[in-house]
């Protein structure tokens, strides 16, 4: 059960979007669909949507070829573009009333009920689309993607615009909706990937570049270690870079430095030993982990 | 399809535009049919309907493709048809159903002029001295060439993202469509050898024929092969973006 994405490619004239791309993702499975700008994220993601025809490559989703198949396929996904285009003159309940019907969803009244508590429109289900605010007609988008109950959902920046509290229910949202669902998530809100993804996929100029559960990857990236400490007494930088494996030191405000080791090598004991010698007593620090960002910057950097 | 012809209509019926045009429409036909004296039927010394047969494709010919300006063009330029394509629906069914719904609205605005019928029916003297094979061969012409206006106005709306757009070509092609060709075969190189044939080409030879109240084939013929020419160019546009 999922989705396999096998050696897909697509270009417009001579400049290519997307290149031999290949994954897969199981069900109860979020996928984060990482890259820069431009990468061909939406590229992507339309063509798995089945709204763009791969140059070359198959779509299977639970076996099904979305282009052998397009309507049986459809049934199955649910996709929320990153544009969130809706039909603003409708309201909410007419919206959801007519992907319902698109969808030939049996007892679509009670369907959409639930949806609308799912996602939170309560309040604003008898307002037209047009007037709400964009955080709900965010939730609008989501509601159409969700309705029909698909067991894949395609999301292109699903967060994008959300205050802090919508954010953080819309992640809940997906969350439990991963649980006995394929999710393919892309956004540009990197902390929220981290929270929410269990895999991650970065794509960069078409081409695929990792793909990898997020512990693992965050392991992997090769970065050098980097110590943010506060001492209880005034240091003097060059004392503090003749340490064995630091390759910078910084002083960032008042007693607390940054400290930058050289790759691959733990500095910790060296620094420990340092100020036991130097009767400088380190009141904090903290260890830097790799993070979302960091790999994402080593994997896309030109 | 049914899901989309209810969401047009009532998207149509919903926005005040739309309705405001319906309404332009019936106070015009009004006035030209009952108080401007040229076309007067009340001023015919027959009971006819021919200037109301004669009179409506002119104003259809800008009210059809006003009606049907957000048919796909909208849809095109909000994204709402991009994500329509990720849906259970074939391109077919979206220009099928979209092609229906113009085809209701525009059977919606033209049934009010049954009571023009029943007037003058009542009026004639005796009562009931109206053609009535006449009326009923005019009134299948009239719906084919609405059929006709309205598959040129979703062509055009599938083609340009702007409204505007989308309605001035409309209208450039029904009226070549419609008197063009009419005007092209009075050309000195056509005329005495083939104006005929070039007027046959013309929606108004076809009309004008049924008018009469003869039904022929050809001309049925005629009208669904324009109908079905514009609706392919329309699927092949929806096509076109998936590509």
């Amino acid at each position: 059960m999922g989705i396999q994405v096998q050696n897909i490619s697509k270009s417009f004239g001579t400049q290519t979007a997307v290149q031999n791309l290949t994954f897969s993702a199981i069900n109860g499975e979020i996928l984060g669909f990482l890259g820069p700008n431009g990468a061909g994220k939406t590229t992507s993601l339309r063509m798995i949507a089945g709204h763009l025809i791969p140059d070359s490559g198959n779509i299977l989703y639970d076996g099904i070829d979305i282009w052998q198949n397009p309507v049986e396929a459809k049934q199955m996904i649910g996709y929320l573009p990153e544009s969130n285009p809706l039909y603003y003159d409708l309201y909410v309940k007419e919206i959801l009333g007519f992907y319902a019907r698109l969808h030939h969803i049996p007892n679509s009244k009670n369907r959409i009920e639930d949806v609308i508590e799912m996602v939170g429109l309560n309040k604003e289900q008898k307002k037209k689309v047009g007037n709400l605010s964009k955080g709900y007609k965010q939730r609008v988008g989501v509601a159409v993607a969700i309705l029909h109950d698909p067991e894949i959902l395609l999301l292109d920046e699903p967060v994008s615009g959300l205050d802090p509290n919508q954010l953080a229910d819309i992640s809940e949202l997906i969350r439990n909706l991963a649980k006995t669902k394929t999710v393919i998530y892309s956004s540009h809100i990197l902390s929220e990937v981290e929270k929410t993804c269990d895999k991650v996929l970065i794509i960069s100029d078409g081409e695929l570049k990792v793909i990898d559960r997020l512990d693992v990857l965050k392991a992997k990236s090769v970065n050098s270690q980097i110590i943010w400490a506060t001492f209880d007494v005034k240091i003097d930088g060059k004392l503090l870079r003749r340490i064995e494996g630091i390759k910078n030191a910084t002083c960032i405000a008042g007693n607390t430095w940054k400290i930058e080791a050289v790759p691959n090598v733990d500095i910790r004991r060296n620094l420990y030993d340092w100020t036991v010698v130097n009767n400088a007593p380190l009141l904090e620090s903290k260890v830097e982990e790799s993070t979302m960002a960091s790999v994402f910057k080593e994997l896309t950097k030109e | 399809m049914t899901a989309i012809l209810i969401k047009d209509i009532n998207q149509f019926f919903g926005n005040l535009v739309s309705v405001s045009s319906l309404l332009v429409f019936y106070v015009l036909m009004g006035l030209i049919l009952w108080v401007f004296p040229d076309y007067s039927i009340l001023d015919g010394y027959y009971s006819s309907m021919n200037s109301f047969f004669t009179v409506a494709p002119m104003i259809l010919l800008f009210l059809i493709p006003a009606l049907n300006r957000d048919a796909i063009a909208e849809e095109l330029d909000t994204g709402t048809l991009d994500l329509l394509l990720t849906r259970p629906i074939t391109s077919l069914q979206i220009v099928l159903s979209k092609f229906l719904s113009g085809i209701i609205i525009i059977s919606i605005a033209l049934f009010p002029s049954i009571m023009y019928v029943l007037s003058v029916y009542w009026l004639g003297n005796p009562v009931g001295n109206l053609d009535m094979g006449g009326v009923i061969g005019s009134y299948i012409g009239l719906f084919l060439l609405c059929s006709v206006f309205t598959s040129v106005s979703i062509f055009s709306s599938s083609l340009l993202k702007n409204s505007i757009s989308s309605v001035l070509v409309s209208i450039l092609l029904c009226f070549l469509l419609y008197w063009g060709l009419y005007l092209i075969s009075s050309l000195p190189v056509l005329y005495g050898k083939w104006d005929y044939w070039v007027q046959w080409m013309g929606l108004d030879f076809h009309y004008a024929e049924l008018g009469k109240g003869l039904v022929g084939l050809h001309s049925i013929v005629y009208f669904f092969s324009i109908v079905t020419v514009f609706l392919f160019g329309s699927f092949l546009n929806i096509e076109r973006l998936k590509r």
